[in-house]
């Protein structure tokens, strides 16, 4: 049984109600989603909150799922659409306390060509972000990320090209 | 850029398998299904208790001046009925 296939019949029997197929699904899918939120949010404890959230939300609403579809853009639009509530809420939050603060965490502890990613794909502005990581981070097709991040073809073409060489001429690499 | 060593950068930080967190997240959806389970049967019951509340001097009334006096009787009535359908049910079946 292909990859594919497992994945369909994990969707049809969480659909069905067993917890132990959704957990399996979790298991296959979760190390995507939290390396993905990981360079989205810049901190592994939201990160990792949010990929728990973005599971629950999916096991809840996984009757609206459409089995025909992949399961994987689905599950990271979920995680897209609850990094932004987040992030929005964090702004509120910060300009109500009129704090200056700076929302991005670093990575002290990551050596060299790591921290220099990392630092480089946290440059780069959040939706452009979210394609590259997708497309070349987690192996998304251009039109299952369009599908995840609710955003048009050609903007996640765009985003992507652009994004693949800003994070060439920041770590001074050749593109392709 | 190779891609593959991307992916593997990116994701180098996260266990491929994280049983832990597997859990976690059950663990977080029972608990929200518990609770909502909770939240729904208190608001049925207060609802009921609210309905029972402001129906209650009506049927109180009710019961006071129309019911009361013939108590007795409608017991009578009450068993009666009650034995008529029921008894046909212990009776053998004629063919």
């Amino acid at each position: 049984m292909s990859d594919e296939e497992d994945e369909q019949a994990r969707v049809r029997d969480a659909r069905a109600g067993s917890a132990a197929a959704f957990g399996r699904l979790v298991q296959m899918h979760q190390q995507a989603l939290r390396a993905f939120l990981r360079r989205l949010c810049g901190n592994a404890a939201d990160a990792d909150d949010l990929a728990q959230e973005s599971f629950v939300f999916a096991w809840e609403h996984i009757g609206r799922f459409d089995p025909a579809r992949s399961f994987r853009p689905w599950l990271f639009g979920i995680a897209w659409r609850k990094y932004r509530e987040r992030k929005r809420s964090w702004l509120r939050r910060l300009l109500r306390e009129s704090a200056v603060a700076d929302s991005e965490t670093s990575f002290e502890s990551d050596p060299g060509l790591k921290l220099d990613l990392v630092k480089a794909t946290e440059s780069l502005p959040a939706e452009q972000r979210a394609a590259v990581l997708l497309c070349l981070g987690a192996e998304f097709t251009h039109v299952e990320a369009a599908t995840a991040l609710a955003l048009p073809l050609g903007t996640v073409k765009s985003h992507v090209a652009r994004g693949r060489e800003k994070l060439a001429a920041m770590l001074g690499g050749s593109n392709g | 850029m190779d891609e593959p060593v991307l992916k593997y950068i990116w994701q180098a930080d996260v266990p491929a398998a994280d049983p832990r967190f597997v859990l976690a997240v059950m663990a977080r959806a029972e608990q929200r299904r518990f609770r909502r389970e909770l939240a729904t049967t208190i608001g049925l019951a207060a609802l009921a208790v609210a309905l029972l509340a402001l129906a209650m001097p009506v049927m109180e009334f009710t019961w006071r001046e129309s019911f009361s006096p013939y108590f007795g009787n409608l017991a009578i009535l009450a068993v009666l009925a009650a034995v008529t359908l029921l008894v046909p049910q212990f009776l053998p079946e004629r063919d």
